[in-house]
């Protein structure tokens, strides 16, 4: 009998384990099922707002963006007419930025774009906006070594155009000099052109071509424009007649001008490294002296750089 | 009272005859120099007696400048040594001193006669020196001039004789004189300080013996292409080997500073390089100047002509006439070939002289035929 009590008590302590957990599932579900409607409209809401603060966000990101590209470009165009020299870096980042500013784009192009892709974008725009700093720091290093170079190129054009001012002077002071002793190398002073009467005791200049035992000439030297160590004078000595006078016949020989070929009286060889003044003396003699002009002539080069005449009654 | 008045016109007939006498000379050729005498040179070589008359100004010796005024030739071929020729050469010899001292009224004194070095040596060698000796009696004879002297010249003495009468004092010592001749080329030079040694320079080769060499070589194709080949093997050949030896044996290189070079090819380059230097007896010339002339006789023969050259004389003060005249006679001596072998040859001696650092001045002498007379008017204003 006692057995049949304990089983009956077992039985209905079962039971009931059994209606309170069945109990307890719909208490649970019910609560489940009002938990997850209260969700949905909460998140419904939450949607919303949300989307209206991406927009926002949207469009506040893409004037930085139109912002940041447009002064890009600005700073871009203008650093790349300055800047041949980087033109190849230049290339490179140009090509990032356009990447970047593809991907940029093209997360605005999604719409509507979820946050996620929202915030890669803000990131691409920092980032972009990162770059944009450096290459505005680059830039600004770029500009200054461009005033910098600047700056140098002009102090070198104006050297340059002192050293050509300097050089033209020269050249228009030598060529003043070599005009004067027609266009030459050399530079001619002192020249002097006479005739002598010799006496028994000594010489003595004349004007009488019946007296004139010589006909004899100087002149002072200096090469300073002479590109060579040694050049040669041609001394032609016309005669009243136009004919050269001859110094002797194994003096004298043909030289080349601009007016063709010349008797020369004599030839002198002339060295030009010597930075003082050299004397020369030349003289002539003739068994008779005709009246009327000599001319004196020093050639070289062709042409005549200093020239006297001596007139004998 | 009639004495002095005879005497007045016998002075003054003298003057009148005296000045007629000088007019007349000066009316014979056309002189030069004012203040100058002429003097003339006869001399008996192997083909014939020659003659040759020449204006020396006062300063000649200083300047080395004489005028060749006349030059006069009989051919009598002495060195045939036999009565005829012997004949012959005694009469063109005294007709070329009559001519000399009468119709050009050149002083005795100044009529120098000698007997080259060619028919002495031949003389000699054929001993034949008494015909030589009875030459120069019977000029005597016939002249009436017991004391002229007419002297035996030998090679040696005929090129001292050459040396002093052509290069003027202040480059005695320091020029080498060659004459090229037409069978042979001789010069020398004084190595010591004096006139008395004279270092002898000879070689068997002449503008004429190049020529010929050349001729012989072409082989029936006489075109001028062929010749200039054939004349460049003869050149390259023994005459080379033998004008490398003769210079180096003379030793003239290291003691000459000038290179003078005289006979008729050394005229006709000076002649045709420099016709505005026709009147000069000397023209100085460079080893380059020389190479081109020698290529355009080949390429441009026809730029060598007289009315060319002429055409280009810019200097108004020179007689284009004389200068045309001067050309002319060249081409009527030497024709294109004879010209590109003489100065083949000339080139080839001048070669020798050309160093890379050290240059020699070369000159071509116009008139060095009469060189002797004028030593000889040197050493007889000397006395």
């Amino acid at each position: 009998m006692k057995e049949s009590r304990i089983s009956l008590l077992l039985l209905v302590s079962l039971s009931l384990l059994l209606l309170a957990s069945v109990v307890l599932f719909i208490r649970g579900f019910a609560f489940y099922k009002k938990n997850s409607s209260a969700d949905i409209s909460q998140n419904n809401i939450s949607a919303k707002a949300a989307l209206e603060l991406a927009a926002k966000s949207r469009d506040s990101l893409q004037k930085v963006y139109d912002s940041s590209i447009a002064q890009l470009n600005d700073q871009l165009d203008a650093t790349k007419q300055g800047l041949d020299s980087i033109q190849e870096n230049m290339n490179i980042r140009l090509l990032e930025f356009s990447q970047l500013k593809m991907e940029i784009g093209s997360i605005f192009q999604q719409k509507p774009a979820s946050s996620a892709e929202l915030a890669i974008a803000q990131k691409k725009i920092n980032e972009l906006g990162d770059r944009m700093a450096e290459w505005r720091r680059k830039y600004a290093d770029v500009d200054e070594e461009n005033k910098r170079l600047n700056r140098l190129i002009a102090q070198f054009s104006q050297q340059l155009k002192e050293t050509d001012k300097g050089r033209t002077t020269k050249l228009t002071d030598a060529k003043s000099v070599q005009q004067n002793n027609s266009q030459a190398a050399f530079l001619i002073s002192g020249l002097q052109f006479k005739a002598i009467m010799q006496t028994e005791e000594r010489e003595q200049e004349t004007n009488q071509a019946v007296q004139t035992d010589e006909l004899k000439g100087s002149f002072d030297l200096k090469a300073p424009f002479a590109p060579l160590l040694s050049a040669e004078i041609f001394i032609v000595v016309l005669q009243p007649d136009g004919k050269v006078m001859k110094r002797s016949a194994w003096e004298s020989g043909l030289f080349e001008t601009g007016e063709g070929r010349k008797i020369y009286s004599q030839k002198l060889s002339i060295d030009c490294g010597k930075a003082e003044s050299q004397h020369l003396n030349f003289s002539i003699a003739a068994d008779d002296y005709q009246k009327g002009s000599y001319i004196f002539q020093l050639y070289h080069n062709g042409r005549i750089i200093a020239s006297t005449s001596k007139i004998l009654s | 009272m009639r004495l002095p008045n005879i005497r007045a016109v016998a002075i003054s007939l003298s003057l009148i005859i005296l000045c007629s006498t000088q007019t007349f000379s000066q009316a014979a050729f056309k002189l030069k120099f004012k203040r100058s005498q002429l003097y003339a040179g006869i001399e008996v070589g192997s083909k014939g007696v020659k003659m040759s008359v020449l204006e020396v100004g006062k300063n000649a010796q200083n300047t080395g400048t004489f005028n060749l005024l006349k030059d006069t030739s009989v051919n009598t071929d002495f060195i045939s040594f036999n009565p005829q020729t012997f004949s012959a050469t005694l009469q063109a010899l005294e007709h070329l001193y009559v001519k000399a001292s009468g119709e050009y009224q050149i002083l005795p004194e100044n009529i120098f006669t000698v007997v080259s070095s060619g028919v002495v040596v031949q003389a000699r060698k054929e001993i034949q020196t008494p015909m030589v000796q009875a030459l120069a009696d019977s000029f005597r004879k016939r002249i009436a001039e017991p004391a002229r002297e007419v002297s035996l010249v030998d090679v040696a003495e005929e090129a001292r004789l050459s040396h002093l009468g052509i290069v003027p004092e202040a480059k005695r010592y320091s020029t080498f004189l060659i004459d090229i001749g037409s069978g042979n080329t001789k010069g020398g030079f004084f190595p010591n300080g004096n006139t008395k040694d004279i270092k002898l320079f000879q070689l068997t080769w002449g503008t004429k013996s190049v020529a010929n060499g050349t001729e012989k070589r072409l082989e029936g194709d006489n075109s001028l292409p062929n010749y200039k080949k054939q004349l460049y093997r003869v050149l390259e050949g023994s005459a080379n080997t033998e004008i490398i030896y003769a210079v180096n044996v003379s030793g003239a290189y290291n003691m000459s500073d000038n290179i003078a070079f005289s006979g008729g090819i050394a005229w006709s380059v000076a002649t045709l390089i420099a016709p505005e230097l026709a009147d000069n007896p000397v023209v100085p010339v460079t080893y380059e100047e020389v190479v081109v002339f020698s290529e355009r006789l080949y390429q441009n023969y026809a730029t060598y002509n007289d009315a060319v050259l002429t055409a280009k004389l810019t200097d108004n003060s020179l007689d284009k006439n004389a200068v045309a005249e001067e050309v002319k006679r060249v081409h009527k001596v030497f024709d294109q070939k004879s010209l590109m072998a003489g100065t083949g040859l000339l080139l080839k001696i001048m070669r020798q002289f050309e160093g890379v650092y050290e240059k020699k001045q070369f000159y071509l002498v116009k008139s060095g035929q009469v060189g002797w007379i004028s030593a000889f008017v040197d050493q007889h204003i000397k006395k």
